[in-house]
């Protein structure tokens, strides 16, 4: 078998060039598709467009009565343990003191409510001058840690705004947890993966709010699209003075408070 | 010239190879291979709501679905007090007494009205140890006296009354000034534990 050097290099080229062409023209000749998206398709809304949309949410602390009803729609609608360890939301109650102190403390994470569940003890008896409920939730951070620090790229940001967990992915590692500043991420106890709120995702695509949205009695849980300049969202963005937890860090939060006192971390 | 045009040629080459070589190196990651996300959103979007919104609870439950939708309640939704409603639809379609199980306690209640210091004063709470419980005995349920689908204070009473009580004589349903269907089982014992006699 001869066969030159001139001959084995234009045939390698040839070949190498005729290889990369039909890689490259894979994509345009047969989309890729994802087999398990196709296979379950049932419940999701196929009119959605994930490029349509920018979620976001303002939560008004003035408002909130501390009656739980938020977090247990959201164990609820999306099966969560009823273990008060593991929310997607949560309360916490702040108490300020004549003494100066403030007492902060969520009981069982304000699930059930916080009727009958007595002040921190440091704070019984001493004269209350202040004191409200802070509803707690992932804040969807634009510049978000638990995506930065994801070995194996299982959070990711989507278009519209929610930082989600891709189930399959997740290792159960727990740096996201770890690196969450606002202790929005749990370990599922069933499935040993990262969960975390999703703005009821199979919600919002499907046109409606987040289950703590709907549920909550008082209205202190706006939830929108900033597509819309008519959603209440978007108005009360534009009009009222809203804060954001832990600005310093840089994660720019998409959940917005209105009424946030200074000492809420 | 025609070691310029090879040259030329060759120069020409290496751009098109260098374009190829981007373009692959640019849209394809080593996401084919499954070690990076791919921003797929639909194992989310796919899964199926528990908690439906009133309008569809008032789809089969009217008139309770208008009564409750302009009474002071209107905000609290239908599942926060009877629960997720996705297996009771399910259900409803071919039974029409599907089951629907709410608890009497108080708790219901209590989770909103409660009396605390961090619940802002102009929302209406009630003393727990004292509001509906007697001294020394049993806290009667809130539904007792207060209708959860129109709350409210129950109105006075603008005449005499009667001793023993006979008001549904007069305010029987479809009678003159009939009581409202917001009493589960109207009876005339009952009536003065919520109504009151107009003060002078």
């Amino acid at each position: 078998m001869a066969i030159s050097r001139r001959r084995f290099i234009v045939l390698g080229t040839n070949a190498s060039f005729g290889g990369l062409l039909v890689y490259t023209m894979r994509g345009i000749v047969s989309p890729p598709s994802t087999p398990a998206a196709d296979a379950q398709a049932g419940d999701a809304n196929s009119d959605y467009r994930v490029e349509d949309h920018d979620w976001a949410y303002v939560i008004d602390t003035a408002k909130c009565i501390g009656c739980g009803r938020c977090a247990r729609a959201c164990k609820r609608e999306n099966n969560i343990s009823p273990h008060p360890e593991y929310n997607r939301t949560w309360i916490e109650r702040y108490t300020f003191t004549d003494d100066g102190e403030v007492h902060v403390d969520s009981p069982e994470a304000g699930i059930n409510g916080f009727y009958g569940e007595e002040l921190p003890e440091e704070a019984r008896g001493k004269k209350i001058t202040k004191s409200f409920f802070v509803p707690k939730i992932c804040n969807q951070c634009d510049v978000s840690p638990c995506v930065q620090v994801c070995p194996v790229g299982a959070s990711f940001k989507t278009a519209d705004g929610a930082v989600l967990v891709h189930k399959d992915r997740c290792i159960g590692c727990r740096y996201c947890i770890q690196a969450c500043p606002y202790g929005s991420r749990y370990l599922d106890p069933d499935e040993r993966v990262a969960d975390k709120c999703t703005w009821c995702y199979h919600r919002i695509t499907k046109g409606m709010l987040p289950a703590c949205v709907e549920a909550c009695p008082v209205g202190a849980r706006i939830f929108g699209d900033l597509r819309d300049p008519e959603s209440e969202v978007s108005k009360t963005l534009a009009e009222r003075r809203v804060h954001v937890l832990k600005p310093e860090l840089g994660t720019k939060p998409q959940i917005a408070y209105l009424n946030l006192d200074s000492a809420v971390q | 010239m025609t070691h310029l045009t090879r040259a030329g040629l060759l120069v020409i080459l290496f751009v098109v190879a260098f374009l190829f070589l981007r373009s692959a190196s640019a849209n394809v990651t080593i996401d084919f291979i499954g070690l990076t996300h791919s921003n797929d959103t639909s194992a989310w979007a796919n899964l199926a709501v528990q908690n439906q919104d009133p309008e569809t609870c008032g789809e089969c439950h009217q008139p309770i679905g208008t009564s409750w939708g302009i009474s002071d309640h209107a905000s609290v939704t239908c599942e926060n007090c009877h629960g997720a409603t996705k297996e009771h639809i399910e259900l409803a379609r071919t039974d029409h007494d599907a089951p629907l199980a709410i608890s009497d306690a108080r708790d219901l209640c209590f989770y909103c009205h409660a009396e605390l210091a961090a619940r802002p004063p102009d929302f209406p709470q009630v003393d727990v140890a004292e509001h509906g419980a007697p001294e020394g005995g049993e806290a009667a349920p809130c539904a007792s006296c207060h209708n959860p689908h129109q709350p409210g204070i129950p109105p006075a009473i603008p005449h005499e009354i009667e001793i023993p009580p006979k008001c549904l004589t007069c305010h029987a349903q479809g009678e003159w000034v009939p009581v409202s269907d917001a009493h589960i089982e109207p009876n005339n014992a009952e009536c003065l534990t919520c109504h009151r006699p107009k003060e002078e």
